[in-house]
């Protein structure tokens, strides 16, 4: 186990409530242990001590925090454990990415066009943990619009790695997995497009739950690519994870992309045989031998537990590269239009440089002459991508592979790669343009560096996941 | 295929200002992107149709308990200009 940056220098207490997982804090706050203002202060003062360096926090709502922490802890009082049953994250202090919309809360998606945007309503599932008796502490840092995998586009600050602050978190949802990872809350929710949960659940040592396309409302969420975009929780573990995705799923008549299928309490659920397939093309790639090294060791913890293995063909993932970046360009042109400088928000001049590169690159591959040689050229790839999972799908349960092809980089390092989120992203793009459910678990350490490790499920399976997460974690 | 004249009309057309330091490293950016995609037609399309979207849903209407609606005040809170609780914008015809 690698130290992390603050138990170097001591300043850890490992008896603080922060440390707790989401599950703990349930059973400590059932059984009267400790108080939810107990435990969002040991939040509060934790974000107090070390959000100085690692900077995952953009606004911080302690006020607000602090009041919802007495009223539940009322609740609890005075109507006991059973509570709970109606609101299943009573008293629970959380973390939420910055391109959530947060009703009378400031929400710029780190970008600074929206630095003064103050939302007229509140993102679905915002509304749903709040329903659900969460508490919010504060908006987290992200590449600004989420235009990146490290964190270094927000237009406000770099947002460090707690296991080497002179390390990315990853991206775009680098704050809410640096807070999760250095116990600033309890539990965080990110956003992704392609790897934005997977990718900084890896690089920071925590697990990522990216469900299905569609089984989150994505209902005032700041749009990066419509098609593609999800939101999900980042934990610290994967039951954590299910329990909360489980709040948070569902149709919503406000996103006519969500789905109606019945939503399970994903932290319950049980299978009785599972086989998963190790893909050989994303074990081919240029990847660090030490991932790949943990990634075997992964397999054969898994084959112990009792699951089965089985090669599988799928598509070499560098196609998904290309289909991934057309897709994503095009669709960011389309909803960076909506920034007029009238309605909300500062002038089109304010952008930066990646959303400029995004729009320009989306409105080329879009226009006339091109659109059939890139954008439709990509979506009929798109198909043979889901249909190459489909196949696969009949053979296995499930997909297995590292979850990043390398450990979180130094910042700058991704400075002249045009492509550097796309490379990143290679195990991610294919799955997330099929619009398929993935989990990232922390598998180990790389030269004292968290290496996160993926599984991949067909579409609205996110149980099957959810259960191989949770019996790894339990060994 | 990409010059810097090309690249700061395609700014023109999405509406954003770009220099000229910006649009020579854009125009780098672009060529290297384009390998990428480029590589797409190494695989055989022609007997496959688009896909645009994942959810499965087909035909989907607004539900019509969908009433809800903004307060003019909440929604005029973020607009640059507010005249007569109307958003205000510069002209956009020219006499």
């Amino acid at each position: 186990m690698s130290p992390k940056f603050y138990e170097k220098k001591e300043i850890a207490n490992e008896g603080e409530l922060c440390f707790l997982s989401l599950e703990e804090s349930l059973h400590g706050l059932k059984n009267k242990n400790f108080s939810s203002q107990e435990l969002t202060e040991s939040c509060i003062k934790r974000i107090e001590s070390i959000d100085g360096i690692i900077k995952a926090f953009v606004t911080t709502t302690f006020d607000s925090a602090r009041k919802e922490a007495i009223n539940a802890d009322k609740l609890i009082e005075k109507e006991g454990a059973e509570i709970f049953s109606k609101f299943p994250l009573l008293g629970i202090p959380y973390a939420l990415k910055d391109n959530f919309s947060t009703k009378g809360i400031k929400t710029t998606a780190s970008s600074r066009i929206l630095e003064n945007y103050i939302p007229p309503y509140e993102s679905t599932v915002s509304d749903k943990l709040k329903q659900a008796g969460a508490i919010l502490l504060g908006k987290t840092n992200m590449d600004a619009f989420a235009h990146g995998s490290s964190t270094e586009t927000s237009d406000y600050f770099k947002t460090t790695n707690p296991y080497d602050i002179e390390r990315v978190p990853g991206g775009s949802s680098g704050g809410s997995a640096s807070a999760v990872s250095a116990h600033m809350c309890i539990f965080a929710i990110g956003s992704e497009t392609a790897g934005s949960i997977r990718g900084p659940a890896s690089w920071c040592g925590v697990s990522g739950f990216k469900p299905s396309y569609g089984r989150v409302s994505r209902y005032g969420i700041i749009a990066m690519a419509s098609s593609t975009d999800c939101a999900g929780p980042i934990s610290k573990n994967i039951w954590d994870a299910s329990y909360v995705l489980s709040v948070i799923s569902g149709y919503d008549i406000k996103d006519s992309t969500t789905v109606s299928n019945f939503v399970p309490k994903y932290e319950e659920t049980n299978f009785q045989k599972l086989k998963i397939g190790i893909p050989k093309s994303y074990f081919e790639i240029e990847m660090n031998l030490d991932v790949k090294r943990l990634t075997l060791e992964w397999i054969s913890d898994l084959k112990k537990i009792g699951f089965d293995f089985q090669e599988i063909e799928l598509i070499d993932p560098k196609y998904s590269i290309g289909v991934y970046t057309i897709i994503q360009r095009s669709e960011v042109s389309s909803n960076l239009a909506r920034f007029d400088g009238i309605r909300f928000g500062h002038d089109r001049d304010k952008f930066g440089f990646e959303a400029k590169k995004r729009m320009l690159l989306g409105s080329h591959v879009l226009s006339s002459g091109y659109h059939d040689e890139y954008y439709e050229k990509a979506q009929k790839v798109r198909t043979l991508i889901i249909n190459d999972f489909n196949k696969a799908f009949e053979k296995v349960d499930l997909i297995i592979s590292p979850t990043m092809p390398v450990t979180a980089l130094k910042f700058g390092e991704s400075d002249n790669n045009p492509l550097f989120g796309e490379m990143m992203d290679i195990l991610h793009e294919g799955s997330a343009v099929a619009g398929l459910p993935a989990i990232s678990v922390p598998i180990g350490f790389a030269e004292n560096l968290p290496v996160g490790g993926q599984l991949i499920a067909s579409r609205l399976n996110e149980e099957m996941l959810s259960y191989v997460g949770r019996r790894y974690q339990q060994k | 295929m990409f010059s810097k004249d090309y690249v700061k009309k395609q700014a023109q057309v999405v509406g954003l200002t770009i220099s000229d330091e910006e649009a020579e490293k854009l125009t780098q950016n672009f060529e290297q992107t384009l390998k990428y995609m480029n590589l797409l037609n190494e695989l055989d399309t022609s007997d496959v149709k688009p896909t645009y979207q994942t959810s499965g849903n087909i035909n989907v209407f607004q539900d019509k308990s969908l009433n809800t609606t903004l307060l003019t005040e909440d929604v005029l809170q973020n607009a640059h200009n507010v005249l007569n609780n109307l958003i205000a914008s510069k002209g956009v015809l020219i006499k």
